[in-house]
């Protein structure tokens, strides 16, 4: 294994309910800021955090969308979802509001192999 | 009659399908908070499937707050606060699962 540190951050829970998804981002920007290269995988329930059109004004918080929307001018690009959970909640990358590579649930292990560390929120 | 308020995705399966079988004939069920995603089209058939007569709403807010407002099931009432409030108040009881 190399000595290169690189941080696998996979969600999976559903955006306002909890705030797991604002403590995940924080951790992918603290990740690009320290140039650590970082891997996003949104599987699960936390494929809603990516649908656009939300307002999270509506309960009080910041459009967790519109903060996910800026990952790329932060150099992260490697984002993933699961194609299997996307299809499962009747949703298209056309729903999402950044481009995504999809993959199927069975290629999470071998994520988990291309990066030193896994942060599960 | 009362009503039942869910607020947990539909992931949570076991927790669906006790308050479906704790439901009467009749009772209502309201979706709110993260229980709004059990509106959507792929999500909706599982909360359907009961012969109880169960009437379905779910909260405005937090519809608009997730981004689905033309993602919700048309089977489903969509309400606004002062009209939970409205329902809670002339249910019998009010039961909620989490």
């Amino acid at each position: 294994m190399s000595d290169q540190k690189s941080v696998l951050v996979v969600n999976q829970k559903a955006p306002y309910g909890s705030s797991l998804a604002r403590e995940a981002l924080d951790v992918v920007l603290t990740c690009s800021i320290f140039d650590l290269p970082v891997t996003l995988l949104f599987t699960g329930d936390s494929i809603f955090q990516l649908i656009k059109g939300q307002s999270g004004s509506e309960v009080g918080q910041k459009s967790l969308d519109s903060m996910l929307s800026a990952l790329p001018m932060y150099d992260v690009e490697n984002i993933y979802v699961t194609s299997d959970d996307l299809a499962k909640h009747g949703l298209t990358p056309d729903d999402l509001v950044l481009p995504v590579k999809s993959i199927p649930s069975e290629q999470i292990a071998g994520l988990i192999k291309q990066h030193s560390t896994v942060l599960t929120f | 009659m009362n009503l039942h308020i869910l607020n947990k995705t539909p992931q949570y399966t076991d927790l669906l399908q006790r308050m479906l079988n704790a439901s009467s004939v009749g009772d209502l069920i309201i979706l709110i908070e993260d229980g709004v995603y059990h509106g959507l089209d792929a999500h909706f058939p599982r909360l359907e499937a009961h012969s109880k007569e169960l009437k379905v709403f779910a909260l405005e807010n937090d519809i608009a707050a997730r981004g689905l407002n033309d993602k919700m099931s048309i089977s489903i009432d969509i309400v606004s606060y002062q009209q939970f409030v409205q329902l809670s108040a002339k249910a019998d009881k009010t039961v909620s699962w989490f």
